[in-house]
């Protein structure tokens, strides 16, 4: 049902691998019962082996939604970092309801929320509020009267998408302009019943109802409080609930019941003469267990009158079973979205639907659950959630928000891991010139596909590409012609000063031969015949893998792929340790060369086989 | 309702309360320890107090869904159904399976994860730092499952401690009520639990798969027969949850109606003859017995169940319970189905005092005409918004002074029978209720396997 789009590829975060005991580890994977034969890469002499939870969706990720803690120079994705809100604001007015007044960037941050109740905090106050069937922004419409001139602050709502209006009957909203939208809806929702009329008397709301419990148990416990002053403390008894009868007894239901079905299926089967388990029969067998000491029983009994409890409304009922019965398409009741979006009460019939809050978001800093370093904290300075379109715009792991924000700090995975873009090949002679990802692969054909990869850093990096030369599940054949090769440096900034940008490089080409090099034409200067190179550019290689799809009809064609990452960085030299952290100029003095090596697994889904 | 009537009542019910505390507490003595112990938990200790200000949050893990909130609001904040993902991580409608062996746990840690970073960041709108977590527990939920949503709270969301409470004791305190016999119609399973004067006798609960999943199966076959495609989940599921009723006796041609219902499957329309369609799988879900009179135990219908659970009570416990039946959990919002289960649970306890092959228990009294008349449902909130209600007022009662001193016992009486979870009590054969903490849980190993465990003797846990 979910349709993956092809090719697809994920990058794996080994915090996924199995959290439970030690001693009940996962029993094997049942579609994998031998583990492939590590990628035998010549070049490479370390054995890899694929984590098991390469197969697991939640362990795989989009290069956009990984940061990476540049302490422990490890990815971190959405499970492994520890987040913490530091704004909360309406998606609809930008309103900032609560934002972080902490100062420094690493110090723990808390939100002060105010007010008790849960909805305080989780809905905009103010005006915002969407249309009940499809979740839309609701538009503020000014009411006019019969005489052409606007009424003196009616407003009524409607839904720009579905042109849902509040002034539909039997409801016929319309709202004063003067005081939050949000309080009067809210207001509203006190009174379920579209049609107040018909009950009135006998029906009290749910929240009339918490509220009346609420200074019920209150009083219940103030009486407590003294009564136990009274009686001047003696410890409680033990209750039966946990007395050892109790605990067991429980097992023994569980028990009973998986012994009674045995013996029902035996019986069904094979013995005929077994007595037969029937309601009746349980009534007795069972009948022994539980009570309470009757004395103390009779006494309760006799005071367990009336008290607090309302008994249900049986005639409402009952009209609600011959509501539903009478109608003739499910159009008449909400559908369980519709039920459930509702903060406020459980609307049974689409008449009875009310204009629904506006769910606040909240902003988020991630912290690497290891060190606890912050890895994104959004710039919250401002009253306003800011609506510059920085160049975190494209963050897809933010609020979901369409407001593009800022960020105070960001370590987001794409500066920091190559990204990778598979493009299909359909020039070789093997293949048939259509796109394969529609129309399916078809078994022992060669495919020929270009991977492209991209360096984010400033300094070149030797990409090592590794995988196993047969899918794990069916064996499709992978070769990656390239397995060592090096991409440049991401020097430049293509946003900006676009025309300067062949002078730059020549200048760049000048300054820094020799850490630097730019490839674009010096093809076959290092490292001997780069055989299945097929393109590079100043931060890009594209190297050329094919596929060989194994004759297993309808599976998917999924590439297991090893990424190392190794690069020369430069890292100021630690003075901290000398005390002092001053002094020196920029002249390289301050600066370290330190070799570094990142890498990761990535899932390449190629496509499917042809049924 | 007069308020007048209302105080009346209600100081007559404290004066009841008053008078079992009196009762019962001059039984037993009070020792240092009790006192000790109960203040060791940091929920209610003095001394921790001004740190945790912050309501706890209240969890209801369903099989089907979650809801979540903050302690102190009416209803959750938000309620999510279980449901394959945009992205294909998750796959399947339901959390866990009835039967727990063909559950892959690392799954539901996965799933639950997930979800709950949705309920935190999406949602509540908050970080799990320094709050404390109580979560609604149907008594046949299983042990490993308790302890998995410890560890994803725990390990995940910083939660400093975890509680577990009685879904059924919730529903009831929901209710008004200090004693009420739960019926709770889940999507694996029905279950039906006496509460006597707030204690649940766990002893008598009892389960059926007459539930949820077994409807939605016989409503998938039924809808099948219109369409060639098979409906999908949701097709079927919005079918129950909007189109469907229960007539309250069994008379087919008078109380239905033959006007045509149109529905919607895979795109096609269909037209539904009559009404009856709508109706009569509720009844072969929950109430119809099988054919010869031989379901098998773990499928009773529902009415047997109640009528079962009865009987197996004391003559008075029951008594006070046939006008306190609460019907709570997604199927019973479908209108007329809890007058129907009503009139059934009549009729089947006129009928079972009749049972000819067994021998009656040792106190069965016949139920009589008496017993059926005043058998009566009564409303109830529902389990979260109990637990609501009931964290916190004692949380409000603990911040405002209560509770200091002798204050305590009082409320820990209420809290040992309403929760669940466990810790060292002082006397072997009983254990308090405790909040299970962060650090213990994480770093000692045996007490994280032990302490969600009924069954194991405290000195395990
Ligand atoms: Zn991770
Ligand atoms: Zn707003
Ligand atoms: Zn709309
Ligand atoms: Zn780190």
């Amino acid at each position: 049902m979910t349709s993956t789009q092809y090719p697809s590829l994920r990058i794996h975060c080994p915090c996924a691998e199995p959290v439970t005991d030690d001693d009940d580890q996962e029993e094997p994977e049942p579609d994998s019962p031998s583990k492939p034969a590590p990628p035998p890469t010549p070049e490479t002499t370390t054995k890899l082996e694929l984590p098991p939870s390469l197969d697991n969706p939640f362990a795989l990720h989009t290069l956009n939604s990984l940061y990476f803690c540049d302490v422990c120079m490890v990815l971190r994705c959405e499970r492994c970092v520890v987040e913490e809100v530091v704004q909360i604001y309406c998606p609809a007015c930008l309103h900032v309801y609560s934002a972080d007044t902490a100062g420094g960037a690493n110090e723990a941050s808390k939100v002060t929320r105010k007010g008790v109740r849960g909805d305080d905090v989780t809905f905009c106050s103010r005006n915002c509020l969407q249309c009940p069937l499809c979740f839309t922004n609701l538009i503020m419409l000014s009411q006019s009267t019969s005489d052409g001139s606007e009424a003196s602050g009616t407003v009524y709502l409607q839904c720009p998408h579905c042109s849902w209006d509040s002034r539909y009957q039997p409801r016929n909203l319309t709202f004063s302009k003067h005081s939050s939208l949000y309080q009067q809806v809210r207001k509203l929702s006190g009174n379920t019943k579209a049609d107040e009329a018909s009950d009135t008397t006998t029906t009290t709301t749910a929240t009339s109802r918490f509220a009346a419990l609420s200074s019920f148990y209150q009083q219940l416990y103030e009486s407590l409080d003294a009564e136990e002053e009274e009686s001047n403390a003696h410890s409680a008894p033990p209750s039966p609930l946990f007395s050892k009868r109790a605990n067991r007894s429980l097992e023994t239901i569980r028990f009973m019941k998986s012994h009674y079905s045995k013996q029902g299926g035996a019986a069904a089967s094979s013995s005929p003469s077994l007595p037969a388990v029937t309601p009746a029969s349980v009534l007795g067998t069972l009948g022994r267990a539980g009570g309470v000491s009757s004395q103390k029983a009779r006494e309760y009994g006799e005071k367990e009158k009336e008290r607090y409890v309302e008994y249900i409304d049986e005639e409402a009922e009952e009209e609600e079973a011959l509501r539903v019965r009478d109608v003739t398409t499910l159009d008449f009741t909400p559908t369980l979205s519709q039920r459930l979006a509702n903060p406020f009460f459980r609307p049974a019939r689409t008449s009875d639907l009310l204009p629904l809050p506006t769910r606040l978001r909240a902003r988020r800093a991630k912290r690497c659950r290891a060190c606890r370093h912050i890895l994104v904290r959004p710039d919250v300075s401002s009253r306003k959630v800011s609506s510059s379109s920085s160049s975190a715009s494209s963050m897809a792991t933010g609020a979901a928000s369409t407001v593009a924000t800022a960020f105070r700090i960001n370590l987001l995975s794409k500066n920091y891991l190559p990204s990778l873009r598979i493009t299909y090949l359909p020039s070789t002679s093997h293949a048939p010139a259509s796109s394969p990802y529609q129309a399916g692969f078809i078994p022992h054909v060669t495919y020929t596909f270009v991977l492209t990869l991209f360096n984010p850093l400033y300094e070149p990096v030797k990409i090592t590409l590794a995988s196993p030369p047969r899918t794990p599940r069916h064996s499709h054949l992978v070769t990656f012609l390239t397995p060592l090769f090096e991409i440049g440096p991401n020097i430049e900034d293509d946003w900006d000063l676009q025309a300067l940008a062949s002078l730059r490089r020549k200048f760049s080409e000048l300054k820094r031969t020799g850490t630097a090099n730019i490839p674009l034409s010096q093809e076959s200067g290092r490292g001997g015949p780069n055989l299945g190179i097929i393109d590079r550019g100043r931060n890009w290689t594209s190297v050329i893998f094919e596929v060989v799809p194994a004759d297993a009809r309808g599976s998917e064609i999924v590439v297991p792929l090893f990424v190392s990452v190794a690069y020369e960085a430069e890292v100021e030299k630690d003075f901290t340790a000398r005390g002092d952290g001053i002094g020196g100029t920029r002249d390289g003095g301050l600066f370290d060369k330190e070799q570094r090596e990142l890498a990761f697994w990535s899932v390449l889904r190629i496509g499917k086989v042809i049924q | 309702m007069a308020t007048s009537e209302r105080g009346r009542e209600t100081s007559e019910h404290l004066r009841d309360i008053a008078g079992l505390r009196r009762q019962l507490s001059s039984s037993s003595p009070s020792t240092p320890g009790a006192t000790a112990s109960f203040a060791s938990s940091p929920l209610l200790s003095p001394s921790t107090r001004q740190q945790h200000t912050d309501p706890p949050l209240i969890l209801d893990i369903g099989a089907r869904g979650i809801r979540a909130g903050i302690a102190g609001a009416e209803r959750p904040i938000c309620e999510i159904p279980i449901a394959p993902d945009r992205n294909g991580r998750i796959q399947n409608h339901v959390l866990w399976d009835l039967d727990m062996r063909n559950t892959k746990m690392e799954d539901v840690h996965d799933i639950l994860q997930a979800i709950l970073r949705d309920v935190y960041y999406k949602y509540l709108l908050l970080d799990g730092k320094s709050r404390k977590v109580v979560i609604l527990e149907n008594p046949m939920m299983s042990v490993q499952l308790k302890k998995l949503i410890a560890f994803v709270l725990f390990n995940y969301f910083q939660s400093i401690s975890v509680t577990y409470m009685l879904s059924p004791v919730c529903s009831m305190l929901a209710a008004g009520a200090r004693t009420a016999l739960v019926v709770d119609i889940g999507w694996h399973e029905t279950t039906v639990t006496p509460i006597y004067d707030y204690k649940p006798i766990l002893s008598a609960v009892q389960s059926t798969t007459r539930a949820g999943k077994r409807l939605h199966d016989i409503v998938s076959g039924i809808l099948n027969e219109f369409t060639s495609v098979p409906p999908s989940f949701d097709e079927v599921e919005q079918f129950i949850g909007r189109a469907m009723y229960c007539s309250n006796i069994d008379t087919t041609t008078s109380s239905s109606s033959q006007q045509a219902f149109a529905v919607t499957l895979s795109g096609n329309t269909y037209y539904i003859p009559s009404s009856e369609t709508r109706c009569s799988p509720l009844v072969q879900c929950f109430v119809r017995r099988a054919e010869d009179n031989m379901d098998d135990i773990e499928c009773f219908p529902i009415p047997d169940l109640v009528a079962s659970c009865l009987s197996r009570l004391g003559i008075d416990t029951r008594a006070s319970m046939l006008s306190r039946i609460v019907f709570v959990g997604g199927c019973s919002n479908i209108p007329g189905l809890k007058l129907r289960l009503l009139e059934e649970v009549r009729n089947c306890l006129v009928s079972s005092s009749s049972g000819k092959d067994v021998e009656p228990p040792k106190n069965f009294r016949p139920w009589t005409i008496t017993d059926r008349s005043r058998i009566k449902a009564i409303t109830s909130l529902g389990a979260w918004s109990g637990a609501s209600l009931y964290v916190s007022r004692e949380r409000e009662y603990l911040l405002s002074g209560g509770a200091g001193g002798t204050g305590s016992l009082a409320i820990r009486r209420i809290r040992a029978e309403t929760a669940s979870g466990t810790s060292h009590g002082t006397s072997s054969s009983f254990r308090i209720l405790g909040e299970v903490e962060r650090d213990k849980f994480l770093l000692d190993k045996v007490y994280a396997d032990n302490i969600f465990d009924w069954t194991v003797p405290a000195k395990y846990a």
